[in-house]
């Protein structure tokens, strides 16, 4: 697969459309860097190749979409730059499209929250409509952590005993390369995305 | 050059315009100056969000709605299979909502019967008794913000 940079000098912008849950997705091409396996189980030397160096992710995981368990296309595309680029399996790739810059829309303004971040707008498409996804979010975050899980720094082998603290709880771990720090339950559950979903 | 006062018989001087609908099977009010218009319901577009209430977006033609989830503002969920998208008037721009399927009603009343609203909503601006009912009459624009 071939994609050009964002042709500013058109007036249009070249996108990758993916499927994630039943959502239309859209990547803008020029931080696609290339799609990776034949069924969504990429050779760990094809993604080395592409420059990624961690796990393929879920992509729907970033914004709290299920995947559809009963794809039979999922595949994995590859995001970033050569020196950092992230994998991700999405449902099925739709294809690549070049859209004129008037289609795009911004979110409403009625949204206030992260998703400002996610998405850098939508547009029409087909009978209902993609989003377009913020490629420097995109290649620059992490997956924010489940809801109510404690967030996992790095395990230690010997862990020291657990701090109970009144209000919260805290557990005190020391890890030889981090040093001394804190793991607190994650009481914001309610707000992390795929809380609505 | 002085115009005639409306006098004391007119109606558009003594009566205010509520829309009675339903969501979740209870019955609210809204002023008519707030509705934009109401159109068939549709399936809206979900978009990912963490804003409250706000998880999906409706296309109708070439114009795209932000939908405010109504029925889980006010714990009840729009039911029936025959819904409607109320179209509420907002400074950012107008708001989907998805209502029951009873077609709403206008109703011109006297404004002295409405009565305060209760303190614990702040969204509400008046209370207008309806056959034993008390039908709270929201303030569209606020529950949006």
């Amino acid at each position: 697969m071939t994609l050009r940079p964002r042709g500013d000098e058109t007036g249009t912008r070249q996108l990758l459309l993916v499927l994630c849950g039943g959502l239309t997705f859209a990547v803008p091409a020029d931080v696609v860097r290339g799609m990776a396996g034949e069924d969504g189980r990429p050779a760990a030397e094809a993604l080395a190749g592409l420059g990624v160096a961690g796990p393929v992710e879920e992509f729907g995981d970033m914004f709290g979409v299920r995947p559809d368990p009963a794809s039979s296309e999922p595949r994995v595309i590859v995001c970033g730059t050569a020196d950092h680029a992230r994998a991700f399996r999405v449902d099925r790739v739709l294809g690549v499209e070049d859209l004129p810059e008037t289609d795009f829309r911004r979110l409403p303004v009625q949204f206030t929250g992260q998703e400002r971040q996610w998405f850098g707008g939508l547009f029409l498409h087909g009978d209902g409509l993609a989003l377009l996804v913020n490629p420097g979010w995109l290649i620059g975050c992490e997956i924010a952590p489940r809801p109510a899980a404690v967030r996992i720094i790095t395990p230690r082998p010997e862990p020291a005993p657990p701090t109970p603290v009144i209000g919260r709880q805290v557990v005190t771990v020391a890890d030889e390369m981090f040093g001394v720090f804190e793991l607190e339950e994650a009481h914001d559950a309610e707000s992390l995305p795929w809380a609505p979903l | 050059m002085l115009k005639a006062s409306p006098g004391p018989h007119s109606k558009s001087a003594t009566t205010v315009s509520l829309v009675l609908f339903q969501v979740g099977g209870r019955r609210l009010a809204v002023k008519a100056g707030e509705i934009g218009g109401i159109w068939t319901w549709t399936t809206p577009t979900v978009v990912p969000s963490v804003t409250p209430y706000l998880s999906s977006v409706l296309r109708r033609g070439s114009e795209v709605l932000p939908v405010f989830d109504l029925g889980a503002r006010l714990g009840a969920p729009s039911e029936g299979p025959d819904r409607f998208c109320l179209i509420a008037k907002h400074p950012d721009g107008p708001v989907a909502m998805c209502i029951d399927g009873p077609l709403p009603a206008l109703h011109l009343i006297d404004p002295g019967l409405l009565q305060a609203p209760p303190a614990t909503d702040t969204d509400i601006d008046a209370i207008w008794p309806l056959h034993g009912e008390s039908i709270p009459v929201y303030a569209l624009g606020r529950i949006v913000n």
